[in-house]
């Protein structure tokens, strides 16, 4: 096994025949270090097969296009991901901080004896080594780590980087068959199931409306829908909703969900734990209701209330609506 | 059914906490609790146990000094013994490293299934569990919501972004499980007094066999710069005279949100 070359391998995501926002981010990431290294960028599609390839600003894009179809074994994409990585030899592999990304880089950086950084926000390149920014206990603290000689993966948080905006260009796309693999599976793929395919986008937004635990339970979510409704916002969530199955996962803000940094965070209680706050402290604005005036919400919050949510909320809706 | 739940001490997140300028490591001073996270894992690992009707819990632990306290609150809960790896060479073991000295710990004990929590609530990585599974060639599930043990597989409903996969699994396996996959019980009275004389066995590197294998001394990637992340100036809590909403209101339509 030779050692790493210059290039960029880059985990890519798609749903709705698009690539995902993350993977757009990536791509953009990974674009700036295979340009200072002097390496191509390669992309490696993971589960879709309607997506266009034509311009997503890769040299490269190895597809598994059956991924989708297939179900999901985490075994199987290893293993898939790992046929690419042996063959290219690149220098750094970038994947999403995510169910998917986590499975891929501890895997693989095991299987390679990489170095990986976790919960990377930024990356550079000085002098030929590469350089990548991670967050620490929650968000508090930003480390700086070198990525060592030899071949290094990075799992890096969503919403770290501005989504590459497609242009034109060439790309050399392939197709690879799962077949070869799926024979020889200790996991065999599992049915998926993806209920939520409204298309919500949190990270998209403007506005949103976030809910905590102080909802209390499950049937008190409409009260702070209709207020979302009323804004045209979608509703995001802090992880005990989710956890709870109240709301489904792609509403999650925070560590474990998605980063987002809307102009305006509305938060209707939640009292900011800091795995929460590491998910949206980067909004422009940040409102926060709840009722708990040493909610550590209120140490990043810009302006706050501790009025009951069932009282606020309703009256937010006639004012909105009238 | 005997199963080994890694578990991790932390400092208690209420607590202060610095960092070593030198070295960049986090300073662990005073009692470590067991994280929160990994409660899900003891009680998971609890009620599987039960249902199977036979076996036991075993706890895996990394951590500095002979630590304990932490491995109580799990053995109170139910857990049989622990095994704790306690080595000076330890401190600054990045993720990796100490994948390499649970699963060595792991090896030392008789399981059918590992269970770990995606994540510690400290410092965390995310890592750590998947890596553990590859080094022992074990078959992993993660972020598993539901877990169930069906003959010689795992059935485990896996948290996904968009929605959830069901994964079936040969055992022996690792899981790892999210928060809210059970209720963690409280240790009851009967629990903590007898958690004082279960078995905790400490084993050092050079006992895993991993001396120069493992430790701050061979972590792959070297920390550079440590800076506190921007912190956010508190903002103005307005006393409420009771036109909050209406404020509110007035603000989103500025911004033309309404």
């Amino acid at each position: 096994m030779s050692g790493p070359n210059n290039g960029v391998m880059v985990v890519l995501e798609a749903t709705a025949g698009r690539l995902s926002d993350v993977s757009l981010e990536l791509i953009s990431l990974g674009k700036d270090v295979a340009n200072s290294l002097g390496g191509p960028l390669v992309g490696v599609l993971i589960g879709a097969s309607d997506v266009a390839l034509t311009a997503v600003g890769c040299d490269i894009v190895d597809c598994y296009v059956d991924f989708g179809t297939i179900g999901y074994s985490s075994e199987m994409a290893v293993t898939a991901l790992s046929a690419r990585v042996e063959a290219i030899r690149p220098r750094l592999l970038l994947a999403p901080t995510g169910t998917l990304g986590l499975d891929l880089c501890s895997a693989l950086s095991v299987a390679f004896d990489a170095t990986l950084a976790s919960y990377v926000v930024g990356l550079s390149v000085d002098a030929g080594r590469i350089q990548a920014t991670s967050q620490l206990y929650g968000g508090k603290l930003l480390a700086d780590c070198d990525l060592g000689d030899g071949f290094a993966i990075a799992c890096v948080v969503p919403g770290s980087a501005v989504a590459l905006q497609l242009g034109v260009g060439d790309v050399e796309v392939s197709n690879h068959s799962l077949d070869a693999i799926v024979g020889s599976l200790a996991i065999e793929p599992g049915i998926r199931h993806e209920p939520e395919a409204s298309g919500v986008d949190i990270v998209a937004a403007e506005l949103l409306v976030s809910v905590g635990r102080g909802i209390g339970a499950s049937a008190n979510l409409e009260v702070v829908q209709e207020l979302a409704d009323a804004l045209g916002v979608p509703m995001s969530a802090s992880r005990p909703v989710i956890d709870q199955g109240w709301l489904p996962k792609p509403h999650q803000v925070g560590k474990s969900g998605k980063k987002v940094k809307p102009k305006v965070y509305l938060s209707f209680g939640i009292s900011g734990a800091p795995e929460h706050l590491e998910g949206m402290r980067q909004s422009e604005v940040i409102i926060a209701c709840n009722t708990d005036p040493n909610a550590p919400i209120f140490k990043v919050a810009h302006y706050g209330t501790t009025l009951d949510l069932f009282d606020l909320v309703p009256e937010l809706v006639e004012l909105v609506e009238g | 059914m005997n199963i080994a739940v890694c578990v991790k001490q932390i400092p208690d997140p209420a607590a202060p906490w610095s960092l070593d300028p030198s070295t960049h490591n986090l300073v662990r001073e005073g009692k470590l609790i067991l994280d929160d996270s990994d409660a899900y894992g003891v009680e998971m690992a609890l009620q599987l146990v039960d249902k199977a009707g036979a076996g036991e819990v075993t706890l895996v632990s990394m951590a500095p000094r002979n630590e304990t306290s932490g491995l109580r609150t799990g053995l109170a809960m139910g857990a049989a013994k622990a095994i704790l790896v306690t080595d000076d060479q330890l401190a600054g073991s990045d993720a990796l490293s100490t994948a390499k000295v649970l699963a060595a710990a792991i090896a030392t004990t008789e399981f059918d299934l590992v269970i770990a929590a995606t994540e510690s609530t400290d410092g965390y990585t995310g890592t750590t569990p998947v890596q553990i599974a590859e080094l022992l060639g074990l078959p992993s599930v993660s972020f598993a919501k539901k877990v169930e043990i069906d003959g010689s597989v795992v059935k485990v409903d896996r948290q996904t972004e968009a929605g959830y996969d069901e994964v079936i699994c040969p055992l022996p396996a690792l899981v790892t499980v999210t928060a809210g996959v059970v209720e963690p019980r409280y240790p009851s009275f009967k629990g903590i007094m007898s958690a004082k004389s279960k078995p905790v066995v400490t084993l050092s590197l050079a006992d895993l066999g991993l001396v120069g294998a493992a430790g701050g001394a061979v972590a792959g990637q070297e920390i550079v710069s440590v800076q506190k992340a921007e912190a956010r100036q508190a903002g103005v809590i307005v006393e409420d005279d009771g036109t909050g909403a209406q404020q509110l209101v007035e603000y989103l339509e500025q911004l033309k949100f309404v």
